[in-house]
């Protein structure tokens, strides 16, 4: 009590049903002494938006392995604008090729984690990002 | 004490989420110093449904929050859900998982907290968090307490109602949650009534209550199936019924259960400082053990003023 702890989303946007990825890292950020929420599968960016909101989180990770995160992954980082969140970071880790890095970048997503990350390179990178 | 909690109360008042969210953070961090942000909060409840939800992990109390929160949200009822899972003693690390089983709830606000290692199911700033939510407006609200079984009777304290919910499969539990069955109050729910085992466990859960309890007119069983949606119309209309009845009628109690314990955690850490900050503490334990000095002194000698 009288900690405030790191609070962190783990979420699955969009239509890819595998989340081996987001539990391991989930596993990894609560051993690093976080509070996790997962959403759970195949949620539209609305959703993600909501649940970021309503927990009041420091940050969104999202996993994606379906191929849409430029289409997908801009659209969260601009609806947590809208609502006076732009403060979140936000994440992304999955099959993500490099060349989309910069388009990502540009447009909100501050962490790229491709597949083989350790698991605490993601820790190290959250504590030394998040804004509280 | 945080800064800029002022604009946070008034915009959340006005209805913004990420507002009410931010509030229910301050409180909920440091419940203890939180008193200057919850005076500005009292003034503005009014008075809601509390209803708490207990029973071992996986009996279904997250699919039947769920369930109940989507009919009462269609009813058109303000409804929020409090959802507690544990922390961990080890890194204070938590996973919370509840609202995986809440999804499409739009209208509902769903809010994870950790219990902060507290005992008793709860977390020691649910309290507040049930007030902030009234100062919004919530008409109903449930607090899903952390899955353990037994002890987890103090959401009672600080809920209008408790249900216990239960399913099948999990051997004789009726038996090894007998003594916390009898405590938790008069309303059960026989979750997963999909499965054959469930008449019994309800036969079994009837008898067991009878053989305490000579007025059995008093208790409730709701059977629930949660996979088809079934049995939840009789709860749902028992709710409401219940609601118009027991509105925030023990207020003085829960918020004097409150008091106590948050004295409480601020006496225990007062104390743990002083025993910590004892001026040559190795010799003083060395003279516990060799019998030379009396334990007792010393705890009545750092315990007299608090």
């Amino acid at each position: 009590m009288g900690d405030k702890k790191i609070r962190v989303l783990i979420a699955k946007p969009g239509l890819d049903g595998h989340d081996r990825g987001a539990k391991i890292i989930a596993r990894s950020l609560r051993d690093a002494g976080m509070e996790v929420i997962y959403t759970g599968l195949r949620r539209t960016p609305q959703q993600i938006v909501n649940a970021a909101l309503q927990e009041d989180v420091d940050v969104v990770a999202i996993s994606i392995l379906s191929g849409a995160h430029n289409h997908l992954l801009p659209k969260i980082a601009s609806l947590l604008k809208e609502n006076g969140a732009d403060n979140i970071l936000v994440t992304a880790g999955g099959v993500i090729p490099e060349k989309d890095f910069a388009f990502l970048e540009e447009n909100g997503i501050r962490g790229i984690f491709t597949p083989g990350t350790p698991t605490n390179q993601v820790v190290d990178f959250i504590r030394a990002n998040v804004k509280q | 004490m945080q800064t800029g909690y002022k604009e946070h109360i008034a915009k959340m008042l006005d209805g913004n989420i990420y507002s009410l969210a931010k509030v229910i953070s301050m409180a909920e961090t440091d419940p203890i110093n939180a008193g200057e942000i919850m005076q500005h909060i009292f003034p503005h409840c009014k008075p809601s449904f509390i209803i708490g939800i207990t029973g071992p992990p996986g009996a279904g109390k997250s699919s039947v929050i769920f369930q109940l929160a989507r009919h009462l949200s269609s009813l058109n009822k303000k409804v929020a859900v409090l959802a507690i899972d544990p922390n961990s003693h080890l890194t204070g690390g938590a996973l919370l998982g509840d609202r995986i089983r809440m999804d499409d709830l739009s209208d509902v606000y769903i809010r994870s907290i950790g219990n902060q290692c507290a005992t008793g199911g709860i977390a020691v700033s649910a309290y507040f968090v049930t007030k902030i939510l009234e100062a919004c407006k919530y008409e109903f609200i449930f607090i899903e307490t952390v899955g353990a079984g037994q002890s987890e009777i103090k959401v009672k304290d600080i809920s209008d109602i408790a249900m216990l919910v239960l399913a099948p499969g999990f051997g004789d539990d009726i038996q090894a949650n007998k003594a916390g069955i009898m405590e938790i109050g008069n309303v059960f729910i026989v979750n997963k009534a999909d499965k054959p085992d469930s008449l019994r466990l309800e036969v079994e859960l009837i008898d067991m209550l009878k053989s305490v309890n000579e007025d059995t007119d008093c208790i409730h069983i709701f059977r629930t199936d949660c996979i088809n949606g079934n049995g939840f119309d009789s709860l749902i209309e028992y709710l409401i019924e219940e609601s118009k009845a027991k509105k925030n009628k023990n207020e003085h109690s829960k918020i004097k259960t409150q008091l106590i314990e948050l004295a409480q955690s601020k006496a225990n850490k007062i104390i743990e400082n002083r025993i910590n900050s004892l001026t040559d503490i190795d010799t003083l334990l060395d003279g516990i053990l060799s019998g030379k000095t009396n334990i007792t002194d010393i705890i009545d000698s750092n315990v007299t003023d608090i």
